[in-house]
Formats: C-alpha cells, sequence, structure tokens
C-alpha cells in the first residue's frame, strides 16, 4: 500500500468511527433533545484543546449475535483536553452506540483515563448517558462497572472528580456518579435511579414517572445526589467551567488565584441583616457583599437550603463558604443540611480550600422524623468534618448561635483559626425565651402577673447573655467587629494562615459517622 | 415556599421560609398494637384469616406478593380477629391496614 493509500485507509476508518452509531441514530439522539457525545465534549472544551485516545478499541463478545457487530470507540469517546484553560481528562459516554451500554472494553476506556488522571493529577469529567450494562456481555460488564468504583474511590480526595449526567444513568451505574465529587444534572435529560419505574411497578405496583423518581430536579431538590441543577445542556457546561476555575488540579495543589478584584454589588451589611434575632435575611446577601467581585458560587441550591455552600474568592485565594441560612428553616442543622456541609467540608480540606463559616442558627430542628431518620448520626458529621479539617477555618457569628449548633458550626472549640463575631451575635445555650422560661420557671409561675414576669426575665437574660462579650472574655471569640469591617478581617485571616500546619495523630484513617 | 411562616425552635418563634420536603414530612403515629399493617406495597394473593378467628403468633393470615416473592404475613401476637380489612386480588400500598384485633 502507497503512503497515500494508507493515509487514505485510516482517514476513512476514523471517519466512520467518529459517525458514532450512525445517522438515524444520532438523529434519535437530537430529537430527544440531547446532543451527541462528540458536540458535547467540543462544547465544554476549550476551542481545539480536545484529544481522542482509544478511538480503535473494539468490543470481543462472541454471544447472542454480538460477534459480528462492530461498535464504535465501543460506546464511549475518552481523551484529555482544557477546560478554563486547565487540564482534564474526559470520558463522554456515546449512547447513539448500543444505547452506551457498558461491555468490557468500554469500561477499560474508562479506567484507562481514569488511571491517567489519577497519575497525572488532573480532574475527571465523565459525562454519562447510557442505558446501563450491556447484557450481552454477562458478568464482564458488571466487572467493568466495579473496575471504574473502585478508580473512583482511589481517586477521591486525590484529584476532583465530576460526573456529568446527561441521559439515562440508571442501575448500579449510578454509583460512580455517587461517589465523585460533583454531579451536574439537567432538566428533562438526566435520570437517575437504583430502581426504574417499570420495575417498581412491576415489583411493588406503584406507579410514578420517570420524572417523578429520579429526574434532575427530585435529585437536585429532594435526594441531594447533584449539586448543580441546570435548564439546558449549555449551561450546565458553564456550570463546570466555573467551577473548574475555582478547584485545584490536584489536592498537592492549591486553586489557581484569580486578580484580586473588590465585592461588586455594595451591599450595607447592617441593611441587609435584622437585629431581631428571629426575622429572616439571605445569607447569601453577606457572602455577595464580602467576597472578590461578588462572585460566589453556590453548591446544592436546591437541596437542604437552610444551609448554604460554595465557593468565593478573597483576595483571588478561592475558599469554601459555609453558612446557614436564616431565609429557609431559621437556618437550622437538620439531617440532610448535616450531610450537605459535612462532605463540603472534608472536599475543601481535602483539596486545600481555606474555610469560611458564617453562622446565624437557632440549633438542630425539632421533630419525631427527624430524631427517627438519626439527626444524632448524621448532625454528627459536621462536628467530625470540621474537626478533622486542617486547612485554615475562620468563623463569623453574625446573630444567633444557640446551644449545640453554636458548637457545630466551626466553634474555637472544634478548632477554629479564628472567630469573629459581629456585635449582634447571641452565643448562649439557647434563646432567651427558652432560657428564661426554664431558669425562671418558677418565679414565673408564682407571680400575681405571670405573663409580665416572663417579659421581664426575658429581658434580664437577654440584657446578660445575648451579646457576644461573654465568650469573648473567654477568648472563645477572637475579635467583635463591626459588620462593614468584616471582609477586611477575612482577606487578612485567609492571608496570615497560608502556610498553616496541623499536626494530627497518625492513623490509616478516621471513622467518621457515615 | 417563598412566603414567610413560623417555625419554633426552643422557645422562639422564627419567620422563615420552609422546604417542599420539611413541608410534606409525615407526621408520626403512635403504632396501634391492634392493627396490622401492610410493611411493602403488593398485591394481596391469598387471605388466610377470618373475623372472629382466634390465632397465635405467628399464625399465617395472609399472602402478599411483593419483590416476585410470595411473603406470608403472620400475626404479631395471640389474639382474635376483629375485621379483615383487604380482599384476594387487591393491589395495596405500603402501610395499608390488613387486620384488626380485638382489644
Amino acid at each position: 500500500m502507497s503512503l497515500f493509500s494508507k493515509i487514505q485507509d485510516f482517514l476513512s476508518r476514523t471517519s466512520k468511527l467518529t459517525k458514532g452509531g450512525g445517522e438515524k441514530a444520532v438523529q434519535k439522539q437530537i430529537a430527544s433533545g440531547k446532543m451527541t457525545a462528540r458536540d458535547r465534549i467540543r462544547d465544554l472544551l476549550d476551542d481545539g484543546s480536545f484529544h481522542e485516545y482509544d478511538l480503535f478499541v473494539e468490543h470481543k463478545c462472541q454471544d447472542f449475535g454480538m460477534e459480528g457487530k462492530k461498535l464504535p470507540g465501543d460506546g464511549v469517546i475518552t481523551g484529555t483536553g482544557t477546560v478554563s484553560g486547565h487540564p482534564i481528562c474526559i470520558f463522554a459516554q456515546d449512547f447513539t452506540v448500543a444505547g452506551g451500554s457498558l461491555g468490557l472494553m468500554h469500561a477499560r476506556k474508562i479506567t484507562k483515563i481514569m488511571d491517567h488522571a489519577l497519575k497525572m493529577g488532573v480532574p475527571l469529567i465523565g459525562i454519562n448517558d447510557s442505558g446501563g450494562a450491556r447484557i450481552q456481555e454477562g458478568v464482564n460488564s458488571l466487572a467493568g462497572y466495579g473496575e471504574i468504583f473502585y478508580r473512583n474511590t482511589l481517586a477521591s480526595g486525590v484529584i476532583p472528580q465530576i460526573s456529568v449526567i446527561l441521559g439515562p444513568c440508571a442501575g448500579g451505574a449510578v454509583y460512580s456518579p455517587a461517589l465523585t465529587d460533583f454531579v451536574f444534572v439537567v432538566d428533562k435529560i438526566s435520570k437517575m435511579f437504583i430502581t426504574g419505574p417499570e420495575v417498581i411497578k412491576t415489583v411493588l405496583g406503584e406507579e410514578i414517572s420517570m420524572e417523578d423518581l429520579g429526574g434532575a430536579r427530585v435529585q437536585a431538590e429532594i435526594s441531594g445526589n447533584a449539586h448543580f441543577y441546570a435548564r439546558s445542556e449549555l449551561e450546565c457546561f458553564e456550570q463546570i467551567k466555573r467551577l473548574v476555575s475555582f478547584i485545584p488540579w490536584n489536592n498537592r495543589k492549591a486553586a489557581e488565584p484569580f486578580p484580586p478584584k473588590p465585592p461588586r454589588t455594595k451591599i450595607k451589611i447592617e441593611e441587609v441583616v435584622p437585629s431581631e434575632a428571629n426575622k429572616p435575611f439571605d445569607v447569601r446577601d453577606v457572602v455577595r457583599a464580602v467576597c472578590d467581585d461578588s462572585d460566589f458560587l453556590e453548591i446544592q441550591e436546591h437541596f437542604a437550603p437552610n444551609i448554604v455552600i460554595g465557593f468565593a474568592r478573597f483576595d483571588g485565594q478561592t475558599v469554601g463558604i459555609v453558612g446557614n441560612q436564616p431565609l429557609v428553616l431559621a437556618g437550622v442543622l437538620d439531617v440532610d443540611a448535616s450531610d450537605k456541609a459535612a462532605r463540603f467540608i472534608r472536599l475543601c480540606d481535602a483539596f486545600n480550600i481555606p474555610l469560611i463559616t458564617l453562622v446565624d442558627l437557632p440549633g438542630y430542628l425539632p421533630g419525631v422524623d427527624q430524631e427517627h431518620a438519626g439527626v444524632i448520626r448524621h448532625g454528627a458529621k459536621i462536628l467530625y468534618a470540621y474537626s478533622e479539617a486542617t486547612v485554615p477555618k475562620v468563623t463569623v457569628i453574625l446573630r444567633k448561635a444557640y446551644g449545640g449548633g453554636y458548637i457545630a458550626m466551626c466553634s474555637r472549640h472544634l478548632g477554629a483559626d479564628f472567630v469573629f463575631a459581629w456585635p449582634t451575635a447571641e452565643i448562649a445555650v439557647m434563646g432567651s425565651e427558652g432560657a428564661a422560661n426554664i431558669i425562671f420557671r418558677k418565679e414565673i409561675a408564682a407571680a400575681a402577673d405571670p405573663e409580665a414576669m416572663r417579659q421581664q426575665k426575658i429581658q434580664e437574660y437577654t440584657d446578660k447573655f445575648a451579646n457576644p462579650y461573654i465568650a469573648a472574655a473567654e477568648g472563645h471569640v477572637d475579635a467583635v467587629i463591626k459588620p462593614e469591617e468584616t471582609r477586611e478581617y477575612l482577606t487578612h485571616a485567609i492571608a496570615v494562615s497560608r502556610s498553616k500546619t496541623e499536626a494530627r495523630p497518625d492513623r490509616k484513617h478516621g471513622i467518621p459517622p457515615f | 415556599m417563598d412566603e414567610l411562616k413560623k417555625l419554633h425552635v426552643d422557645g422562639t418563634d422564627y419567620q422563615t421560609r420552609l422546604t417542599r420536603k420539611y413541608a410534606a414530612r409525615a407526621d408520626w403515629r403512635r403504632p396501634d398494637p391492634s392493627q396490622l399493617r401492610s410493611v411493602i406495597p403488593g398485591l394481596v394473593l391469598e387471605v388466610k384469616a377470618k373475623p372472629g378467628q382466634k390465632v397465635r403468633r405467628g399464625d399465617v393470615l395472609l399472602v402478599l406478593e411483593a419483590m416476585k416473592m410470595q411473603n406470608p404475613v403472620a400475626a404479631p401476637r395471640d389474639g382474635v380477629v376483629a375485621a379483615v380489612a383487604v380482599t384476594a386480588g387487591q393491589t395495596i400500598p405500603k402501610n395499608t391496614l390488613l387486620f384488626e384485633f380485638e382489644k
């Protein structure tokens, strides 16, 4: 064969393979409102940065009529590229090829690019769009899943792992995204469940739609499996690009700094935050009033919105924000909020991202459902995660910090490096009303006018304890600061903590209350 | 869910929004020992006990097909069946009343 015909042969092979499952399957994919795997990679990655590997990989299945079948790329596209200038490894399942089903070689391509990401110390992005295990390949496809889960676990806390659910992701397949750090879903496109509506109907007799069972909204709001929710694939890609700019490539690096910028929105914090402890405000307004460029990337916005988590920057450095949200459920800690915050704290700790905690909570959510759902075990995760974290930890107490909630929210006692409090802070065992009712129960009951006595005692307790000065007198609070000084104090605290080192006892690993 | 509601925590009423999940939480009810309820949804294949029948703990009262299995539902205690609340052929959700026992 001449050189020319060799090149021609190569081009014709490549062109066949890059067409995926063929014209008809591609049309079907587009008609169902989805982009093709190749278009997704093109739109997510920086222009021209994608380099593909293992295009010529073929399956070896000899059973059930598979022996003659050609599956281009074995239904998955893998490679490297850059997102917002940062190097990444990526795989994208191609639904047009045998429904994106996972066979042995499909899995081998994925584990190969995962190994590569781990070795090179760069983030891994996985685009999931697959009907599930390739049944013809039997136990080999199960083996493939297992080998992916194993690598997801080994890579956890070493490189950031991002899962993008752009189609079905059902049965065992969901456990790969579940083991990764950030899960992205898109309205009407993402579907995640262990057992689908059909099985639920035949086995249990319960009818539910795919959307109501495991659609994007359910995963983002109810189950908390998803971290980012978008209305379109393109919006989803924009979210990923933003996220990648906030996180480091791996756990040995810090996130790339940005040019420092003052907050864009000049919100007067005093006008945002009511001084009465029972009135709500949006803690995100405080975050935007203090962080660089008012740029706050919220994570799990719709799940457990009584706690707010996300990334922001101070002086160009990425920080993780954890804030009680008085606007929703008064900012209480509950099972979901504890899970959400604890996992985020561990993520920040793993990737060298300092933590800023904004405190305003009445305590834990009361209720039989909470107790029976294990709020003790789940609530303990926050204590564990904060205590364990060795990244710089800075806490600002805005208003209420009552009881166990005060301790849990990165108090000095759990190893906060800096604890600041606004003059509106109330650091106490509980709110004044509750405390007065208990301490002065006899006096109130014996009084000629019990209600007047109650109000008097509430006032007494408020005057004495509902302030930051008792905690400050003990050194539990380092400084009482004016709200308008918050940005300056936080920026300084992060800056002076940059070379923080903190030793922990040697151990294989701790045993967090999972 | 954007409307402000009252949430009572430790003596204080807070003005705040509720979540859909919080609003949809189930109220807790004390279990009634004179009632037997389904722990899983399924199809009632066979009802083996009649009202007025004396049963011993462990006697199979009903067969419920669920998870592709025929699950025997046994009497949780000795007693007399006061009422049967389901019939064979009926598809039932979880927590459906199956039998009442005399108190």
